[in-house]
């Protein structure tokens, strides 16, 4: 078998695993209380170490106290893990040693697969220093771009023995004059790699009401058999524009585009609601009951018609 | 490589907003100093007047700011107002920004501690608060060969001083001076803190 008909058939072997929640601290008590209303747990890895930069010895620190909780989850149910450190977009090249950590907890925890964004999060600057770009920055979805994400979610398989799924990111601002369109740039990705996409139908109704796009036309626009995990999650306003704080439950044109969407992906593993901890007063536990039970149904309502 | 040059007048327009609105004012001026082609240039020069740059702007200053507020909270509470222009004042130094909230917060503490020794800062709490809560960070987070119990020297008794800042208030009468030794302790998981007898 070559590598790339290996990378395709790991991007197939996304397991189909139901409804997912995004760790948070607020959750625990929630996971203890509800495991029936979740199949998996996805967590975000860098919210459990202490990342002391390249060359470091131990680069990564883990935080104890949160691995106990990690462990605990591990032993009831799937882990899927969603990155937020590879900065697949930064120009300035790729860190090695991150893929191989990833490698390390896959090892550890048997993730059912991960994923990272179509961004950069870091950049060296002119004179040397790491910086921090404070959000994900979507890079421009142009050829030259394209042939360094490949080389870059190449270099992730290789590493990371389990599917490996590229989520849609968030644009603030539109950047003029790029060689393709997000759709087609995502499309591209996907056939080139053979890794899966993480559809995040909120990331795409953010972008549609800021830019004023129809959301129904990007998520046409995608080829849907490559979309292995859906997100879902609300958002707020700030300063003139709708956000993805992930501020409480889902608005309905997300709950929409989910309807839509879950029929036509026809190797979908699972929709995963994110909500940030600050917003659990809101929620609550019969709230977030209430947001995976309505994705459940979602759920399965597309697996009979799929 | 001027893909590298874009990303990082990009990513130094979302840290700054003065560099925005220098590049809206004069986009070839401000942008002079990086290696950008053509279309480069002319799409740093659009976002500069998008919103979406300004709310980009925000969310990094929010995102900067949410560890400090979070893992330094009586420290926040002493600054009070003057926290937004301190954390402006650190920013503007230039130092490479980390958004692992430790590193992040440890240089904000250093760099507040720097500013109390120059006199710039006159609250006579801040300087302890500010080591006692970076200590209980790093015991917090500690791992591997990392200490599990940091004593923190006060100048003023440090327990009616906490309790104080824990109810939200300023300590009153003021806790009496002196020299104090602190043991924050995470040995047993939870911070336990304790007082060094005097030697």
């Amino acid at each position: 078998m070559d590598a790339r008909a290996d990378f395709q058939d790991r991007a197939l072997a996304v397991p189909r695993l139901g409804v997912g929640v995004l760790y948070n601290p607020a959750l625990p008590e929630y996971l203890r209380a509800r495991p029936e209303t979740y199949d998996y747990v996805e967590v975000i890895p860098e919210m459990f170490w202490t990342d002391r930069g390249p060359g470091a010895r131990p680069r990564f620190v883990e935080l104890e106290g949160w691995i106990a909780m990690l462990d605990w989850i591990a032993a009831h149910c799937p882990i899927v893990g969603h990155n937020i450190g590879l900065s697949l977009g930064s120009a300035d090249g790729f860190d090695d040693e991150y893929p191989e950590h990833i490698a390390e907890w896959n090892e550890r925890y048997r993730l059912a697969w991960h994923s990272d964004h179509l961004a950069f999060v870091r950049i060296t600057t002119a004179d040397g220093h790491d910086h921090n770009a404070g959000l994900a920055v979507p890079v421009p979805y142009d050829y030259e771009v394209l042939d360094m994400i490949v080389e870059r979610i190449e270099a992730v398989q290789r590493a990371v023995p389990v599917p490996f799924l590229l989520e849609n990111s968030v644009a603030f601002i539109d950047v003029p004059d790029q060689d393709l369109g997000e759709p087609e740039f995502l499309n591209a990705v996907a056939a080139r790699t053979g890794c899966g996409l993480l559809l995040d139908v909120h990331n795409v109704y953010v972008n549609a009401r800021n830019h004023g796009f129809d959301a129904f036309d990007f998520v046409g626009a995608l080829d849907l058999e490559h979309v292995g995990e859906i997100h879902i999650a609300g958002g707020s306003e700030l300063a003139g524009m709708y956000t993805d704080s992930h501020a409480g439950p889902c608005p309905e044109p997300v709950w929409e585009l989910l309807e839509w969407v879950v029929p036509r992906a026809p190797n979908l593993g699972g929709i995963t609601f994110e909500f940030h901890d600050s917003y659990y007063p809101l929620l609550r536990e019969e709230g977030i009951a209430e947001q995976l039970g309505r994705a459940r149904s979602v759920w399965e309502r597309g697996r009979v018609s799929a | 490589m001027t893909l590298l040059e874009y990303q990082r007048a990009l990513s130094e327009m979302i840290a700054s907003p003065r560099l925005c609105l220098a590049v809206r004012a004069d986009p070839a001026g401000a942008l002079a100093t990086y290696g950008l082609d053509a279309r480069e240039r002319r799409r740093l020069a659009a976002v500069a007047f998008q919103p979406g740059m300004s709310t980009s702007c925000t969310l990094y200053r929010v995102n900067r700011i949410t560890p400090i507020a979070t893992y330094l909270p009586l420290t926040a509470y002493l600054l009070g107002d003057a926290l937004i222009e301190e954390a402006e004042r650190f920013w503007d130094e230039g130092l490479p920004s980390d958004l692992q909230f430790g590193p992040e917060t440890e240089r904000f503490g250093r760099f507040l501690e720097r500013r109390v020794e120059a006199g710039a800062l006159a609250d006579p709490y801040l300087r302890e608060i500010v080591r006692f809560e970076l200590a209980v960070n790093r015991v917090r987070v500690a791992g591997g060969d990392q200490p599990l119990v940091e004593t923190v020297v006060f100048e003023h008794d440090p327990l009616p001083l906490l309790d104080a800042l824990a109810d939200g208030r300023r300590p009153d009468p003021p806790p009496p001076e002196g020299r104090y030794e602190l043991a924050v302790d995470a040995t047993a998981g939870d911070i336990a803190l304790w007082r060094v007898p005097a030697r």
